[in-house]
């Protein structure tokens, strides 16, 4: 049953997203366009979100227990905090860029299911929930910096090349790129703080430990300590704009690799 | 009755022309009576503004309409005869009226293409028609019309949508690197008359903290007072050696002084920047030779435009207007045809009154002469077989008139009518309604038959 919701919500992404990339280029004359792509994300988001609670009720518990489990959360958690932020900000554009992600996401967790590693019984419980939580919120709100970053980039290249197109018209201004980067590290930063401690503490009650320098620990804790720099870097030194968009770019990457070298390659059952 | 247009603008007359012949707001609605104060004109409206004066008319022929409106315009020029305007003056009847009404409301037909007050003038115009109840059912709808198009090409099309002018382009540029121009400081430094203007527009798109910078201090001191004065700005002087030390403060700084080499260097800008703590800087050098070093568009978030710069984005805009221009004039052909259905379907209701007309008499007249028969009926049964008389009329047409309608929309209808006409032997001129309200948009009443005009 979950599967099938999981492959409706993938299509929707697939569909939106390709809809979002028709958009990107000059599409602020065609709001149907903008309507259909939205009504994508939502339709996906609803399958998702169905497909996350049935695989929940089958599970028993927290369905982040694989690393393809865990990139469908963070998939749904992107399109959350994307529909969260375009009611917000109207900055539509960023569809754009976040629904191709998610799709990718879960497309990722579909070719990742076959992989699937049995669960660690003593990993169970609300300790892991919260932890893990915590974790990929964290990493979502980086991603969103992450994305912003990009747009950034772009926008930053064609006033610097003098050469505007339609995408100079639909991009943000840099001074709000470089605010919403910010914002995105603001938030990722104590979601991301508060799911390290959690996790810590999870580990003692598991393993009587709290930490034990693995490898996915110690990338989380240099992942967490750029983050850290970043910010005192961008209030202390100014830091910002386009080396603070450079950055957030590179910060989310390192996230990735740890996810990926982590979670994926190394097969670690450990953690999210 | 035809639709018509005649009229001259920048592309047919030169400014001593146009000048001469420019009606003022206030003289429009006179204009409209006095075209249609007898003549072939039916109904009038007048568009003036400094690029074009035209005459929307309806007239019974086309030829007699165009006679009557080029001597008008000839005397509102103060001309004793035609000569000398009508060299400049286009007439287009029909379909080629509604098009360039259509084209002119939309501006696409403006010197500036996209240009936003044509519309407004167009409105005026046709407010001044219904003051002076000169617009009648056929101007009324097709006015309206262009009124709509003009609006669904605006929605639909990028046409009016980026600068194409310098100092405005580089208002939109510095959108695009501040969140909120209102907050931002923007310094002059020197003090040309481009730069002057870029400032204004600045200013009028919210700026609020001015600083300016000019080599002989009284003069920065004189126009600071100005803009404080005029525009609400709080905008003071500094001497031209503090301004590196005043940029610090600036996001904006317009560039435009006399000077043969650069004022500002590479380095005193990653200085600046520095100093800042990278918060971004848009420079616009309008000076020829420029003051800014080029090279510190290379420095990190310094975005530098030079006046070729600017230029070009203008330019590309202009080309971007160009292709927007291809997909409305696909709009209004659209739109032109719907309006071409309906004038069509115009020429058809005087035969459909005549033919109704004819049949309606018919039947009352037999209904009267077998009531008159029949004496001891109630009031009932009289009405019954009045009623019976009338559906019995109402059925049979239906058909015919319905076809007769629909081939008016779709094809030429003129042989219909004809056929129809012989077939019913309906006189030439059927009889016009009785009562022609000049002003009511949908009222169905017909024209008087002068359909062969077209």
């Amino acid at each position: 049953m979950n599967v099938l919701f999981f492959e409706l919500a993938m299509t929707a992404y697939l569909i939106s997203a390709v809809l979002f990339l028709v958009y990107l280029p000059g599409g602020a004359r065609r709001p149907s366009l903008l309507a259909a792509a939205l009504g994508g994300t939502l339709a996906g988001f609803v399958f998702h979100t169905a497909a996350i609670t049935v695989r929940w009720r089958e599970l028993g518990g927290f369905p982040a227990t694989n690393p393809w489990e865990t990139a469908s959360l963070f998939s749904w958690m992107l399109v959350v905090a994307f529909l969260l932020f375009d009611f917000r900000f109207r900055i539509h554009v960023l569809g754009s860029f976040a629904v191709p992600l998610a799709f990718l996401s879960v497309f990722a967790a579909a070719l990742l299911r076959g992989v699937s590693t049995p669960i660690d019984p003593t990993l169970q419980g609300l300790g892991l929930a919260l932890h893990t939580s915590l974790m990929v919120m964290g990493s979502v709100a980086f991603c969103i910096s992450f994305l912003v970053g990009i747009m950034y980039v772009i926008q930053m290249r064609l006033l610097k090349s003098k050469h505007l197109g339609p995408l100079y018209q639909q991009l943000p201004s840099l001074e709000q790129c470089d605010r919403l980067i910010a914002k995105g590290i603001l938030v990722g930063f104590p979601l991301t703080t508060l799911g390290l401690i959690s996790g810590a503490i999870g580990a003692f009650y598991a393993w009587g430990s709290y930490w034990d320098w693995t490898p996915k620990q110690t990338i989380s804790l240099l992942v967490w300590g750029f983050y850290l720099t970043m910010l005192l870097g961008r209030y202390l030194f100014g830091v910002r704009a386009q080396r603070g968009a450079y950055l957030a770019i590179f910060g989310f990457v390192a996230v990735l690799l740890s996810f990926l070298g982590a979670d994926v390659l190394l097969g670690e059952s450990q953690h999210f | 009755m035809e639709l018509i247009v005649v009229g001259l603008s920048h592309k047919t007359a030169p400014v001593e022309v146009r000048e001469r012949l420019a009606f003022a707001g206030t003289a429009l609605p006179e204009a409209c009576r006095e075209l249609t104060n007898g003549g072939a004109v039916a109904e009038a409206m007048v568009l003036s503004t400094c690029n074009r004066v035209e005459v929307y008319a309806v007239a019974g022929s086309a030829e007699a309409g165009f006679r009557d409106i080029s001597r008008f315009l000839s005397r509102a020029a103060g001309d004793t005869g035609t000569e000398h305007l009508t060299p400049h003056l286009y007439h287009y009847p029909g379909n080629d009226a509604v098009q360039h009404m259509f084209s002119v409301a939309s501006s696409l037909d403006s010197m500036v293409l996209g240009e936003p007050q044509i519309l407004g003038q167009f409105k005026d115009a046709f407010e001044a028609a219904l003051t002076a109840k000169s617009s009648g059912m056929v101007l009324n709808k097709v006015a309206k019309k262009a009124i709509s198009v003009a609006k669904r090409v605006r929605t639909e099309t990028a046409i009016a949508e980026s600068a194409v002018s310098i100092s405005y382009a580089a208002v939109e540029l510095a959108k695009k690197v501040f969140e909120d121009i209102a907050r931002e400081r923007v310094m002059l430094l020197g003090a040309g008359e481009m730069a002057e203007l870029a400032l204004r527009n600045l200013v009028s798109a919210g700026v609020k903290e001015v600083t300016i910078s000019t080599r002989t201090l009284e003069n920065a001191q004189k126009l600071a007072t100005e803009f404080s004065r005029e525009d609400g700005v709080n905008a003071r002087a500094v001497s031209f050696d503090a301004f590196p030390d005043e940029m610090v403060h600036s996001d904006i700084v317009i560039c435009s002084t006399g000077a043969s080499d650069y004022v500002l260097g590479r380095d005193m800008m990653a200085r600046t920047i520095r100093a800042r703590k990278h918060r971004p800087m848009f420079l616009i050098d309008i000076s020829v030779p420029r003051n800014i070093d080029p090279r510190v568009n290379k420095v990190d978030d310094v975005y530098l435009y030079d006046i070729d710069d600017l230029q070009q984005v203008v330019d590309s805009n202009l080309k971007e207007r160009q292709e927007e221009a291809r997909k409305a004039r696909r709009i209004v052909d659209d739109e032109v045809d719907t309006v071409a259905r309906w004038m069509r379907s115009l020429d058809v209701v005087p035969t459909i009154t005549a033919l109704r007309g004819h049949a309606e008499g018919i039947a009352q007249a037999e209904a009267e002469r077998v009531l008159g028969k029949l004496q001891n009926l109630s009031d009932k049964e009289r009405d019954m077989i009045r009623g019976l008389a009338a559906s019995i009329v109402n059925k049979l047409l239906h058909k015919p008139l319905t076809s007769l309608r629909r081939e008016a929309q779709e094809n030429d209808s003129q042989e219909m009518v004809e056929i129809t006409r012989r077939l019913f032997a309906l006189t030439d001129e059927p009889a016009p309604p009785a009562a022609e309200p000049a002003n009511a948009d949908n009222d169905p009443a017909p024209e008087p038959a002068t359909r062969r005009a077209r």
